[in-house]
């Protein structure tokens, strides 16, 4: 296997090399979260302040799309900026109303520096955060630290979380360092506070949730299928419920606890007037429900599963794997076809809109996802030893089988630690696919880039927006065939972006399947 | 080894969110307080207080503060606004927000309209986009009670189709073909129109309010824009006559926006309109802003002659307004 041995050479003559490449990191950081902001996220952020300093918390009035985690961020923030009498929060530039609407939607209030400072410095240090667990991470199970050094650089300088903590100021990094905390804890058999961390992962960002699978297959490998690692997993599911009732124990008080569930349930067609319908009694019979469910699968498992692990032992590997693959792949093309049918029903009734658009071929994929993950947990229930290598290889791909549709490249930060650990620690020739699929993706998102600059002329330079405004003419208003520049730019770079990301995944089973073949 | 980052990390990230949670649901943003008051040279005197905002200040002349104001809202009859929750949630909100800006408003339902509009200073707000049958009989130059109600001054909050177009019932919804406006309304397939031209009103009332379908023409006698117009020319509030009354339209429907980013800005831009008053005839005195944090006072010379009803409006907070107080100027 080739080995990185320039890099190895340059981690070895550095004094403290994890401290320089962080100091080198945070610097490039915070010279960019001052100058540059797209401030579409960042104007939607100081909305949000507003929801809660009318007196609304983050449910009252419709206004917040998100769990309440992302808005306790803000409110913390807020509260900082109310201390410190930093007042500022941006000015509205009137020329850029026009654009609010367009297909490449921008804020037409200009964020102030303070406020793009002081929103984007924490998510800055959530990186840095992120990118000590990869460290810790792995350190601790390769005992190398140039590994553990390369797969720190490989996050904490790639592009797109670059552009997302910094340039956006966007919060996909917090989800991912809470999901890698768990990580850590679980793999240091520390399940209740695993289980509380990924809570939180999933209550900031909902991908997490696709891990779920292989993070019980993990715990049940470790501790066995039977009693004992059943109990380890309800430790795990009381951290979880333990987070969750704390994170949202304002909203429960409240009445707003199924409000906060909108950006959620918006997706399935459910409204926020059925939402507020639910009552306690109904609520009472959901976690009912859900904890039967639990206590079923939890009881058949302490039950029966040695004897299922045994019998799936006794079967020849190849043919065991080849066979539960057949059954779970056809069960997959079912429940596809399955999805599929009921989108088909559902747009031939349809009287407005689109029949069927992204958010059904999301889904669709997504149901693929799901079985994946369910076969990859399989195979990690079944590793005869916890081999380092195999564990973390079975991370990489439930980690890269979360996203596997084109999405924003935001969305790509859940699975980039698991590539990262997985170049760095067993297959140095994922190094440089990870780079070119990181510099790639991240140039979807040229178009903000090039508007990024405008708090800072307006603020720092004091100058007019009439400086930039033909970028956001060009970004926004047709160009060719009635199509804006920033769809031109994105069509151009997005696909080359999508082709190197699924790379890394047909790399990766090409040569498995080559070493299975022989 | 143990895992010490996932600790520090746990650890801050937990702090972070109960001082986040602390502030969204304790914070004091609403412990602002202002006065104002004018001299005979014109001369106008405020003060405002609070734990810290940027905030703009105008003072209007002719304006017209309603005795009472009302919310219509009535599940039993039917509207052009179907979904009852929104209407009834948009009103709930709004409450809330006029509460905090030192205004009652209460919840009135058809039954209740006959006695209101037997009161020319009481107000009324209506976002179901047509008028009930106990009140209103789909003439415009008939002799209903709110026909009647209008002529003698009442005031009207309005948003949706045309006032006076459609008439609900219990079991439907009377389309009569045009109303007050005689037609001169945007009517448009689209779901929002969009309205991005500053009016001169603007700069005094800082109204972001952008949508004008159902939108008044800006240059309509006896109308005032009060935020954008379109580059068509309609505007997205306006305060117009009808009859000897004054009806302010809200383009589109400003309970049913769902634009996540402005839907708090549409809610608060209603409050603070509200709360002054504007009519058709008002006009902007004086406009200035500035940053409070503690206590500040404060002073600015209007012009007075000929102006009377005059109104100093302060509203706090950016981009959204998170309080507002309108503050009536006497002479005396």
């Amino acid at each position: 296997m080739f080995e990185y041995t320039a890099v190895a050479v340059k981690f070895d003559r550095m004094k403290h090399p994890f401290a320089v490449l962080m100091i080198i990191g945070l610097a490039i950081r915070l010279i960019i979260a001052l100058l540059f902001t797209f401030n579409i996220d960042m104007g939607y952020w100081s909305q949000v302040m507003d929801v809660f300093q009318n007196g609304f918390g983050l449910y009252g009035t419709a206004g917040y799309y998100y769990t309440p985690i992302w808005g306790y961020y803000l409110g913390s923030i807020n509260s900082f900026m109310q201390f410190f009498g930093i007042t500022d929060f941006g000015v509205f530039i009137p020329e850029l109303t026009r654009f609010v609407y367009s297909d490449f939607s921008v804020s037409s209030f200009v964020t102030s520096i303070e406020f793009n400072f002081l929103v984007k410095f924490p998510l800055i240090l959530v990186d840095a955060a992120t990118g000590w667990l990869i460290y810790h991470l792995v350190l601790k199970y390769s005992e190398n630290r140039n590994k553990a050094l390369l797969a720190f650089a490989l996050w904490f300088f790639c592009p797109i979380v670059i552009t997302e903590s910094t340039f956006h100021g966007t919060f996909d990094n917090m989800s991912v360092m809470l999901l890698l905390a768990s990580i850590v804890l679980m793999m240091d058999r520390r399940y209740t506070l695993a289980g509380a961390a990924f809570s939180a992962a999933a209550l900031t960002k909902f991908f997490p949730m696709f891990m779920i699978i292989f993070l019980v297959a993990y715990v049940l490998r470790k501790e066995g299928i039977d009693i004992r690692g059943v109990k380890c997993v309800l430790k795990a599911i009381a951290g979880a419920v333990g987070a969750f009732l704390l994170i949202y124990l304002p909203d429960i008080i409240r009445g707003d606890f199924w409000q906060s569930l909108f950006f959620i349930t918006s997706r399935i067609g459910i409204t926020r007037e059925t939402l507020a319908s639910i009552g306690p009694g109904t609520t009472v019979a959901i976690i009912a429900a859900i904890a039967v469910i639990i206590g079923i699968i939890a009881f058949v498992v302490a039950k029966y599963g040695n004897r299922f692990k045994e019998r799936m032992y006794a079967m020849d590997d190849r043919q065991r794997n080849l066979k539960v693959a057949k059954v779970l792949g056809i069960s997959a093309s079912a429940a596809i076809i399955l999805v599929a049918a009921v989108m088909v029903v559902r747009a031939l009734l349809k009287t407005e809109g689109p029949a069927f658009g992204g958010s059904e071929l999301v889904l669709l994929v997504s149901v693929f996802s799901i079985f994946l993950e369910i076969y990859l947990a399989f195979r990690l229930l079944m590793l005869k030893e916890m081999d380092t290598e195999k564990v973390f290889t079975i991370m990489f791909l439930s980690g890269i089988a979360i996203i596997l549709w084109t999405c924003a490249a935001s969305y790509t930060i859940v699975m980039i630690p698991f590539i990262c650990i997985y170049a760095a620690m067993i297959d140095n020739r994922f190094v440089k696919p990870f780079i070119i699929f990181s510099i790639l993706y991240a140039l979807t998102e040229i178009s903000s880039f090039l508007l990024s600059p405008t708090s800072m002329i307006i603020h720092i330079l004091d100058m007019d927006i009439s400086v930039i405004l033909p970028l956001y003419e060009l970004m926004a208003d047709p160009v060719i065939l009635g199509i804006s520049g920033a769809m031109i730019l994105t069509l151009l770079v997005g696909w080359p972006g999508y082709v190197s990301m699924l790379y890394i995944s047909f790399k990766w089973y090409r040569e498995y399947y080559e070493r299975w073949k022989a | 080894m143990k895992p010490i980052p996932a600790y520090v990390i746990i650890a801050v990230f937990a702090a972070m969110m109960v001082i986040g949670a602390i502030y969204v649901y304790n914070n004091d943003d609403g412990s602002y307080e202002a006065s104002a008051e004018i001299n005979e040279s014109g001369t106008v005197t405020y003060s405002l207080s609070g734990p810290g905002s940027v905030f703009t200040y105008s003072v209007f002349a002719n304006t017209k503060l309603p005795e009472k104001l009302f919310l219509y809202c009535d599940d039993s009859y039917k509207s052009d606004l179907n979904d009852r929750y929104i209407q009834r949630e948009f009103f709930t909100v709004l409450q809330q927000l006029l509460e905090r800006r030192g205004m009652t408003a209460e919840f009135a339902d058809a039954e209740d309209l006959v006695d209101i509009m037997g009161h020319n200073d009481y107000a009324v707000f209506f976002v179901s986009g047509a008028l009930p049958d106990t009140v209103y009989d789909g003439k415009t130059d008939g002799d209903s009670l709110f026909v009647k109600w209008l002529s003698e001054g009442g005031t009207v909050y309005w948003t949706g189709p045309e006032i006076g177009r459609y008439v609900s019932t219990h079991d439907g919804v009377k389309d009569y073909g045009t109303g007050f406006f005689g037609g001169d309304v945007l009517i448009s397939d689209e779901n929002y129109e969009f309205a991005h031209i500053e009016s001169d009103m603007f700069r005094y009332t800082q109204v972001r309010y952008d949508d004008c379908k159902y939108g008044l023409r800006a240059d309509r006698a006896d109308s005032l824009p009060l935020s954008y117009v379109s580059d068509g020319g309609y505007s997205s509030v306006s305060a117009a006559k009808v009859l000897g009354g004054n009806v302010t339209v809200f383009g589109g429907n400003v309970a049913t926006t769902n634009i996540v980013f402005q839907v708090l800005m549409d809610r608060t831009c209603c409050a603070d309109l509200l709360i002054c008053g504007l009519t058709y005839e008002s006009k902007g005195l004086d406009h200035g802003e500035g940053t409070v944090r503690g206590k500040l006072s404060a002073s600015t010379a209007v012009d007075v002659s000929s102006a009377s009803d005059r109104i100093f409006l302060i509203i706090v907070g950016d981009p959204a307004s998170n309080w507002s107080k309108a503050m009536v100027l006497s002479d005396e």
